[in-house]
């Protein structure tokens, strides 16, 4: 049996992550609201929910017997 | 392995994201009008915060009184306009024209009440000055000081973010896929 998440979940959750970081570093004053972190990190955090998603790193109990 | 290898990709590149955000560039990028200007803002509380046209970044509060004062040579035929960057767009602050620019011009104006609901952090401005004769062009990175916590919408950017976060980690919760 295979285990895996979930990757719709992942690519939304890992996208709006992104988006909400880039303001978050506006926020604390570590890097504007330029294009590179308003479109990068979107897209970056997609790509992380998803890698998450298909890996199902967490939660994982063993082999199944 | 293979997820561990593409999660330190995707950390590099984040990391390079983030640090090339210390590259600050020249306020003035263009300056054959010989623009130039300072302010000096008071707060409430009688702290002092000095911006000039020179200056890469700046931090400016959220309420006070800006005693500002700009020269340049004068232009005919003049239009001028203040951008704040978010993102791919540019949201005009504000803009001006008319037939011929004064040498100098100085005011006093206090910040704007709504000024306070504006989430504090760092915003790239940008703007420019030309007309028949010259012209003139710059950025500035200006902190507005505060904490992010301190008005609504930032409380609610640093919350959803904490949600965004927990729902990243629920999808790579592993569930059983029945049947394969």
């Amino acid at each position: 049996m295979k285990r895996r998440g979930r990757p719709v979940l992942g690519a939304i959750a890992g996208f709006f992550l992104g988006l909400l970081g880039a303001f978050d570093l506006m926020m604390f004053k570590v890097r504007p609201l330029d294009s590179v972190s308003v479109i990068g990190l979107p897209i970056l955090g997609l790509v992380v929910g998803l890698l998450l998603a298909f890996a199902a790193p967490f939660g994982r109990r063993g082999p199944a017997s | 392995m293979r997820f561990r290898r593409s999660s330190a990709l995707a950390c590099a590149t984040g990391a390079l994201l983030i640090a090339g955000s210390g590259v600050a560039s020249a306020t003035l990028t263009q300056n054959t009008a010989n623009c130039g200007g300072s302010a000096v803002i008071t707060n409430p509380e009688g702290a002092v915060y000095r911006v000039d046209a020179t200056m890469a970044r700046a931090t400016i509060p959220r309420e006070g009184v800006v005693q500002w004062q700009g020269h340049a040579n004068p232009l005919s035929g003049y239009s001028g306009a203040v951008k704040v960057v978010i993102g791919p767009v540019s949201v005009q602050l504000g803009s001006w024209d008319g037939a011929l620019s004064k040498a100098a011009a100085s005011g006093v104006k206090e910040i704007p009440k709504a000024f306070k609901s504006v989430p504090p952090g760092l915003y790239r401005v940008s703007g420019f000055h030309s007309g028949a004769g010259g012209r003139c062009e710059g950025s500035i990175l200006l902190e507005i000081e505060g904490s992010p916590l301190s008005t609504p919408v930032g409380a609610g950017v640093v919350g959803a973010t904490a949600v965004a976060a927990l729902a990243t980690v629920g999808a790579g919760l592993a569930r059983k896929k029945v049947g394969v």
